[in-house]
């Protein structure tokens, strides 16, 4: 089942950040992920990310098969996959500001996820929320 | 830098110097061999031998001479006598660090080197399987009914065998001794039960079943005396005396048998 992840950008850096699944080997998944101001839209989108290798602008996926995090105060290992979502400086910046310009921009993402022999799925999505920032 | 873990349970949204910070608290407990103060029933790393655990009910996992193997520790430190499971073979061990066996219980004195079998059933008893004799001696190896306070069975180091005979008097090559605490003692091999059972005292050899019994006596593969539940049978060439007197002055000891013609005879006193 698709998860609810709002995850926010500045618009004057690069993004580029993880996010990990837990339980998942995504190794030779297909990955698609659009950005639009809001879900539904079916025009051209305003991010278009695909497969990539890192640091490239795109989505890539390594897995780890003893991947440890936090659970409370317990140390918990397990198989994991941690997709890496980057997106060029460039691109953040040529997405508008809202009005007012010194607002976050709310768009909305979503992930496909379509596995190495598998059927296409939304592994997360939410808000994008694009933040302005302040040094240029 | 991760932002999210996603789990079965839902999403966790990461804040990174918390992770960072929380990871290398658990990553120096991991590698760095810190010991930790108790918390209930733990197994914290600690890759350090000679950590002592601070308070009752803590546990270590420890690493040893380059080897990787799970010690439970309690309040002390040395690695023995707490058990020890070593992940390359598997074996568990019991006062020992190296395992050799899948069970290896290693202690230096028969009143712990056992291993203990209690049935808490109707009619059960606990009986130990002694590296050693209960109270006597580290030889040998001996089952004791510690219900009954028995010894059933001892092996001794020359490999004589005691059965309810804690110890075993060597007579010569390997003796088997039996013993049921007074002067008595009965070897009895059985069959199916009929009415009732025999009966007997002092020093007895009791071969009985239910549809008859045979007792075999010979040497170089010949049998010279079969006794059945039917007939005697005697190999053993009796020699032809005329009387009791020959008899005695051919060497047929008193009691001994002998015949006269196809008449078998028994010399008397």
């Amino acid at each position: 089942m698709a998860a609810e992840l709002d995850i926010a950008a500045f618009k004057r850096v690069p993004f580029d950040d993880d996010v990990v699944i837990i339980g998942e080997n995504l190794t030779g998944a297909a990955f698609a992920l659009h950005i639009r101001a809001h879900p539904g839209d079916t025009g051209t989108a305003l991010v278009s990310l695909g497969n990539t290798t890192p640091p490239t602008q795109g989505v890539s996926v390594t897995y780890d098969a003893a991947y440890q995090y936090q659970d409370g105060a317990d140390l918990i290992t397990a198989p994991a996959s941690n997709i890496r979502i980057c997106i060029d400086e460039a691109t953040l910046e040529g997405l508008a500001l809202g009005t007012p310009y010194d607002e976050p921009v709310d768009l909305f993402y979503d992930l496909h996820v379509t596995p190495s022999g598998g059927t296409k799925r939304v592994q997360f999505g939410g808000k994008f929320s694009l933040k302005p920032g302040v040094t240029i | 830098m991760t932002i999210a873990i996603i789990t079965e349970a839902g999403v966790r949204k990461v804040a990174p110097l918390v992770v960072v910070a929380q990871q290398a608290a658990a990553l120096a407990q991991l590698y760095a061999g810190v010991a930790e103060a108790s918390v209930g029933n733990r197994i914290y790393p600690d890759y350090a031998t000679g950590n002592a655990a601070t308070s009752a009910g803590q546990y270590f996992f420890v690493a040893s001479a380059g080897a990787y193997a799970l010690h439970i520790h309690g309040t002390a430190t040395a690695l023995a006598p707490f058990p020890v499971l070593d992940p390359a073979t598997g074996n568990l061990g019991i006062g020992t660090s190296s395992p050799a066996m899948p069970l290896h219980i290693n202690k230096a004195d028969q009143s712990v080197a056992r291993l203990r079998l209690q049935n808490t059933g109707t009619g059960g008893h606990a009986f130990d399987i002694i590296a050693g004799l209960h109270g006597a001696s580290n030889e040998g190896i001996s089952i004791r009914d510690v219900t009954a306070g028995a010894t059933r069975l001892n092996i001794t180091n020359t490999g004589d065998l005691g059965i309810c005979s804690a110890t075993v008097t060597a007579v010569f090559g390997h003796t088997m001794q039996i013993s049921d605490g007074s002067a008595n003692g009965t070897v009895s091999i059985v069959g199916t039960s009929g009415a009732g059972y025999m009966a007997t005292f002092g020093a007895s050899l009791i071969v009985a079943g239910r549809t008859g019994m045979s007792l075999a006596l010979g040497a170089n593969d010949s049998t010279k005396m079969t006794l059945s539940s039917s007939y005697i049978v005697l190999d053993v060439g009796l020699s032809n005396y005329a009387d009791d007197s020959a008899a005695a002055a051919g060497g047929v000891p008193v009691k001994g048998l002998y015949r006269t013609g196809s008449a078998v005879k028994m010399r008397v006193s």
